[in-house]
């Protein structure tokens, strides 16, 4: 029944995009779409095809994931120590709450440019840049874990003789696990986000110098095709999120993988 | 039967409202518990059990008095006892057999002995089969249970349950009942039950504290006499009926006055909106 209905999921969706990419395609052909502006399918995946036959493309790309990744490993590891540790302590959080709510309420996006003049054209900007960013997502999810561990059986582990430093590691953070996952894959898209950003301020490789590249040029064929490939990026490492959500979250009655 | 194992001495305890009253919670209470019994503290809602029971197991400390376990003063928590909340307080995270474990894991017991010691506990109380699953596949009867030798696995030398069965249908809780009748005449343990069911202490007890309405203190002490070993089937007998009239006649007063006291306030603050 449930894999019947899976099925018929995916001749849809199949479907769905089929009919989008082939009325673009037509579009562009009769002249519907001027193919200056909109470009065309074919056109885009020719262009992919040309960056990766002549491996133009992979500096760009590789810069970019370091920068996305580090950003969000850094970011990963600190939300979650400074949310635990805020977390763990009230008082400090409470003092600290008009400082943080304060840099929070930033947008970021505008104060990129002092990234850029606080760390230089490289790759260390772009890092920072999206470190920031995740650990904020990250950082606010762990400490509302904090907040909500169930009462009830942190009274009931210390009175099984637990003591603060395994209360922390065998309940606080195991239950504060959802909401990380929660952060974490919110910072997925903005991680890249903040990368591209950074790049589209200062840089001379990275996907979203290829972008800005492209779109100096009035090639939208080839800013479509970088697109396609961010996409392509978020997608991937969201499905390997949810791999590991569905190894974290077994006890979870929704999340478990119908059988 | 031995040694007064818990000694309370006169404690107070009262807490801020929101409004800024204080309230008294208990007041001037002094008991003993004795090794190996088995002891039920009843009294109508909101006298102060829970507090009472927290206080015990050392999670909270009394604004006043002492209580001594073993002779000790409870200073920090105490390591030895098990604690039974009226919530679910599995780890949900955590399979079955992870959740027996745990108080073993929290005293670094090795895995192996660890693993050996709760299979052993979920064969005996009818669990096999359920090892790995998680405990929102398993009814409330079977969490309780879980929840039950989770406590037993660590071998406390007492087991406080504050209203552990409350939320369960009647025949669910019969054999929980019976689970721990059974439990207690092979392992003897101390242990100590906060129920506002009258029958269920009655059915369990060795003893059974009255406690008055707020501030709690204790009313009077009755002592079971039924027959051991017992189980639930105990209620059927006419000993048991006649007990039970007399702490319901007792317990009734006290109900009444909790619930005055509640007409008494809800009058006071209504004359107060009013005349504001």
């Amino acid at each position: 029944m449930r894999l019947k209905l899976n099925r018929k999921v995916i001749v849809l969706r199949v479907l769905i995009l089929a009919f989008f990419f082939l009325s673009w395609e037509i579009g562009g052909r009769t002249g519907a779409l001027d193919p200056f502006f909109f470009s065309k399918p074919s056109d885009i995946v020719k262009d992919l095809y040309g960056l990766f036959y002549s491996g133009r493309i992979y500096p760009h790309l590789i810069i970019t994931i370091q920068e996305m990744m580090i950003g969000l490993l850094l970011g990963l590891l600190s939300g979650i120590l400074v949310g635990v540790a805020l977390g763990k302590s009230e008082t400090f959080a409470r003092a600290l709450d008009p400082v943080i709510m304060g840099l929070y309420a930033i947008p970021k996006i505008a104060i990129a440019p002092l990234f850029i003049l606080w760390f230089g054209l490289g790759i260390t900007a772009k890092i920072v840049f999206a470190w920031v960013i995740v650990f904020f997502l990250v950082f606010f999810n762990t400490y509302a874990g904090m907040r909500s561990v169930n009462q009830d059986i942190i009274d009931a582990v210390r009175a099984m003789g637990s003591n603060e430093r395994k209360l922390m590691t065998k309940v606080l953070l195991p239950s504060c696990i959802p909401w990380i996952l929660v952060g974490l894959r919110a910072s997925l898209g903005s991680a890249l986000v903040a990368s591209i950003v950074g790049e589209f301020i200062a840089s001379d490789t990275g996907l979203g110098y290829l972008i800005l590249e492209g779109s100096n040029l009035f090639k939208t064929s080839r800013v479509l095709s970088i697109v396609l490939i961010l996409s392509a990026i978020v997608v991937m490492m969201d499905s390997c999120l949810r791999q590991a959500e569905n190894h974290f979250l077994k006890w979870m009655p929704r999340i478990r993988d119908p059988k | 039967m031995g040694f007064k194992m818990i000694n309370v001495q006169n404690i107070n305890k009262f807490f801020i409202s929101n409004d800024g009253k204080r309230i008294d919670a208990l007041r001037e209470m002094n008991f003993h518990i004795k090794e190996g019994e088995f002891i039920s503290i009843v009294g109508p809602s909101g006298c102060g059990k829970t507090t009472l029971l927290r206080i015990l197991a050392g999670l909270l400390k009394p604004d006043s008095g002492q209580v001594l376990t073993n002779y000790v003063l409870n200073k920090k928590l105490n390591h030895s006892v098990g604690y039974m909340s009226q919530a679910d307080s599995l780890l949900f995270w955590r399979t079955v057999i992870k959740n027996v474990e745990l108080g073993l894991e929290l005293r670094d017991i090795d895995s192996k002995r660890r693993k050996k010691i709760a299979q052993d506990l979920i064969e005996r109380t009818g669990l096999k089969g359920f090892e790995k699953s998680y405990p929102f596949e398993l009814s409330g009867g079977m969490k309780k249970r879980v929840a039950f030798i989770r406590t037993l696995a660590y071998n406390p030398s007492i087991i406080f349950m504050d209203e552990p069965f409350s939320a369960l249908d009647v025949q669910t809780r019969d054999m929980l009942e019976d689970d721990i009748l059974h439990i207690w005449d092979e392992t003897k343990k101390t242990m100590v039950l906060v129920t506002h069911d009258l029958s269920e202490a009655i059915a369990l007890s060795d003893r059974v504290l009255l406690m008055t309405s707020r501030p709690g203190t204790i009313k009077r002490e009755y002592v079971i006499g039924l027959p051991r070993p017992r189980t639930t089937e105990i209620r059927l007998a006419p000993e048991f009926t006649n007990i039970l009239r007399d702490i319901w006649n007792e317990l009734s007063v006290e109900v009444k006055k909790s619930l005055e006291d509640h007409e008494d306030s809800a009058v006071k603050t209504k004359s107060k909106s009013n005349s504001a």
